[in-house]
């Protein structure tokens, strides 16, 4: 079922609750991932899934298809994390300890990290990149993402997000470089 | 001379997703979600707390109101009564006290203590000019 379908579906009286079922489970995976790369820990990951989706869920009936169904929940997934990843920012800051060696921390102690060393450094490297940046190289690289697409989520024009890309994508390289 | 060598970020294999998730966490993350949205709807709102208790407000101050209304339509004896007496009291008082203000009672009060103190220059020249010899002799000691 697309995007559409889904939309029709919930249009219909008394089955909101079974369409809006039917997008939770057609973009949780997706979703999760993306978050997940932003935030490392599943825990939170799996907090801020949540409430994006109830979220979603409260603005639905207010969504007037001017953005694709997919990229509108992509935008609120996003912006959940980045709100979350600048509240603990500045709560670490005033706490003063570092944040970004915090996530990488929780990225030692994952229990559902599977990667092998070198892909630990990679996502080391990301994780110490601003906040916003990560998003859009993970978006960008990770999911392979076009850039249309990645401006739709995070409301910055093409030029501007194949600039930060390749900012963010020659400090990763250069941190895996140090580390040779 | 050594060159660096440059490191491939592109490599497939480090594109692959290094996570994972517990076992079974998406299948239940439909109902957990679900669960969320339907506990939520039955919250109450905060309007839904409020109304009742401002309905109830409402009642009391209209009935006060009414009360207050009744008692000042049914009495009117009352309030002319208490008008006369404040007039009455105000001329006695223009008639007997107006004379004479606080200050003026003050002002004119024997064993005022500002009174006391204060010591008037000329009859401390007298009291030097006639005591002279003292002032002299106790400033020698």
């Amino acid at each position: 079922m697309n995007d559409k379908e889904l939309l029709e579906l919930y249009r219909e009286k008394g089955k909101e609750h079974y369409a809006f079922n039917l997008i939770v489970k057609t973009y949780s995976e997706r979703l999760y991932w993306h978050i997940r790369k932003l935030v490392a820990s599943h825990d939170d990951a799996n907090d801020l899934l949540q409430n994006a989706f109830i979220k979603a869920w409260a603005a639905l009936p207010e969504f007037r298809e001017e953005s694709r169904l997919y990229t509108w929940l992509y935008r609120i997934a996003t912006n959940e994390s980045l709100t979350f990843l600048k509240r603990n920012k500045i709560r670490s800051f005033l706490s003063l300890t570092d944040y970004s060696k915090q996530l990488e921390n929780k990225l030692e102690s994952d229990t559902y990290f599977n990667g092998d060393e070198l892909q630990k450094e990679l996502q080391k490297a990301i994780l110490r990149l601003p906040n916003k940046q990560r998003a859009i190289f993970n978006l960008r690289y990770f999911e392979e993402m076009k850039y249309e697409e990645m401006s739709e989520i995070m409301g910055t024009s093409v030029g501007a997000l194949k600039a930060s890309y390749h900012h963010a994508s020659q400090k990763v390289q250069h941190y895996l470089e140090s580390l040779l | 001379m050594y060159m660096k060598e440059k490191f491939n970020i592109d490599q497939p294999h480090l594109k692959e997703n290094p996570y994972s998730v517990p076992a079974g966490y998406f299948d239940s993350l439909q109902n957990a979600v679900s669960e969320k949205i339907t506990s939520q709807a039955s919250k109450p709102g905060i309007w839904s707390i409020v109304k009742p208790q401002l309905g109830l407000a409402t009642v009391f101050a209209a009935i006060f109101l009414m009360g207050y209304v009744a008692v000042n339509l049914f009495s009117p004896g009352v309030s002319e009564n208490a008008n006369k007496t404040i007039s009455a009291d105000s001329e006695y008082f223009e008639q007997h006290f107006i004379e004479t203000s606080f200050i003026d009672f003050y002002d004119s009060s024997k064993d005022s203590l500002e009174k006391d103190s204060v010591v008037d220059p000329e009859e401390i020249v007298e009291y030097l000019n006639t005591n002279a010899d003292l002032v002299y002799l106790a400033s020698l000691e």
